[in-house]
């Protein structure tokens, strides 16, 4: 199985402390990881020159140097297919008739790498990528409020986009963590005990994964201790 | 309002504010400013809902407001501000961002020499207004774009707000994890 990062989840896992469960997690299940060169410079190369992000940056160095990671350029075909979905990702919504640029090429360029690998799934914790494929309606229902605005739709470009990527699924870095758990992955890391768990997912969640408290209490309801 | 009109409108209510200086009228141009700067993708916007935020927070500090160079710094920013609205309405794109740079690096300065902080008003400002562009729809990638904000920086403040408690309830961990153990088997 492959999994394709996107900076966020990545720099969450990084952020606690938990990178090391990506090796022991491809060990382990033989998942294999993939980056696109940009997210390797934005979460290895332009942070090593900055104090406050060094650290992570060493660590995330270290996955790739060792091959947890590999990073994975775009080839010609993903490069066509990139300006394909960025076309219909930023041209899927507009207000008054002005369409909304709401994605970014370093979001886009995962979801292309994982269209050029088959990738089954793409580890993204940041909220808007996820939504735009498994939950446009819903992303489009929040812009409506938030703006205080009519958003319109471009269906056919939702519906596109979401057929594109019907078989790829999304996880976040407390899904991954999860696994790493009942996989035995963390060991060395932290307990692998419910507490072990429930420290991890939270120290997720105040890294920047989009999870709500109620998510994470919800699934260590069926957790035992 | 065409979109060269709400930039020099941003502009003049910019300088209003900051002149008497209004705080909560400058919070308000902030986040006006960048709610339009998302809707048009426009960075000259977003700078200047920067701007707004950064003297906001700054005419709130006291030990910056009563220091001896305050009011020389006010007044090159309030010239820069005009200029900049001037530099705007002769279609000028390269003079009104030379000067909304002035600007912000005046207020860098102000606040590296007198700030108690690290991370200054800037970083912050840009941090703050990226996690409500996030907020209105833009991904986190976008949202970085648009404001200059560093990415690590704004994923972990969005995490230290209520941001991610307010999503609509979508598919939960369980399920997700249930997928990734169904593709091992």
């Amino acid at each position: 199985m492959k999994i394709v990062f996107d900076s966020s989840a990545l720099i969450t896992v990084s952020q606690t402390c938990l990178s090391k469960c990506i090796s022991s997690l491809k060990e382990k299940t033989g998942i294999e990881f993939f980056i696109s060169p940009a997210v390797f410079s934005e979460v290895v190369s332009n942070p090593l020159g900055i104090r406050r992000f060094e650290l992570n940056a060493v660590r995330l160095r270290e996955l790739v140097e060792k091959k947890s990671i590999s990073v994975q350029e775009l080839d010609r075909n993903s490069k066509e297919f990139f300006s394909k979905i960025s076309a219909l990702a930023n041209n899927s919504f507009s207000i008054k008739g002005k369409a909304l640029k709401i994605m970014h090429s370093g979001e886009l360029e995962a979801l292309a790498l994982a269209n050029q690998l088959h990738a089954e799934i793409v580890a993204v914790d940041e909220r808007t990528t996820r939504m735009l494929v498994e939950n446009p309606f819903a992303l489009r229902a929040s812009m409506e409020k938030k703006y205080s605005a009519q958003v319109s739709e471009n269906r056919q470009n939702i519906l596109e986009l979401k057929n594109l990527f019907f078989q790829c699924g999304f996880v976040r870095s407390v899904e991954l963590i999860a696994l790493a758990f009942e996989k035995n992955a963390l060991a060395g890391e932290i307990e692998n005990t419910k507490k072990g768990l429930e420290a991890a997912l939270y120290a997720a969640k105040f890294s920047g994964c989009s999870v709500s408290f109620s998510e994470i209490q919800d699934f260590l309801k069926g957790i035992r201790a | 309002m065409i979109l060269e009109q709400k930039t020099v409108f941003f502009l003049e209510e910019l300088e209003k504010a900051f002149q008497v200086p209004d705080i909560m009228k400058l919070k308000g141009i902030a986040n006006s400013a960048l709610q339009q700067a998302a809707l048009e993708n426009n960075k000259f916007l977003a700078r200047i809902a920067i701007a707004a935020y950064c003297l906001y927070k700054l005419s709130t500090k006291e030990h910056i407001v009563q220091n001896k160079n305050w009011l020389s710094v006010k007044k090159s920013i309030l010239e820069n501000i005009e200029k900049a609205a001037e530099a705007e309405k002769a279609n000028n794109s390269e003079e009104l961002g030379k000067r909304l740079d002035s600007a912000i690096n005046s207020v860098n300065q102000i606040d590296n020499e007198l700030g108690f902080f690290l991370l200054g008003v800037l970083d912050k400002a840009k941090i703050k207004l990226a996690s409500s562009a996030y907020v209105l729809g833009l991904s986190l990638g976008q949202a970085a774009e648009l404001t200059g904000a560093d990415k690590k920086q704004l994923l972990q403040y969005i995490a230290n707000t209520v941001i991610n408690e307010e999503e609509e309830p979508g598919i939960g961990i369980a399920e997700r994890l249930e997928k990734i153990k169904k593709l091992l088997k």
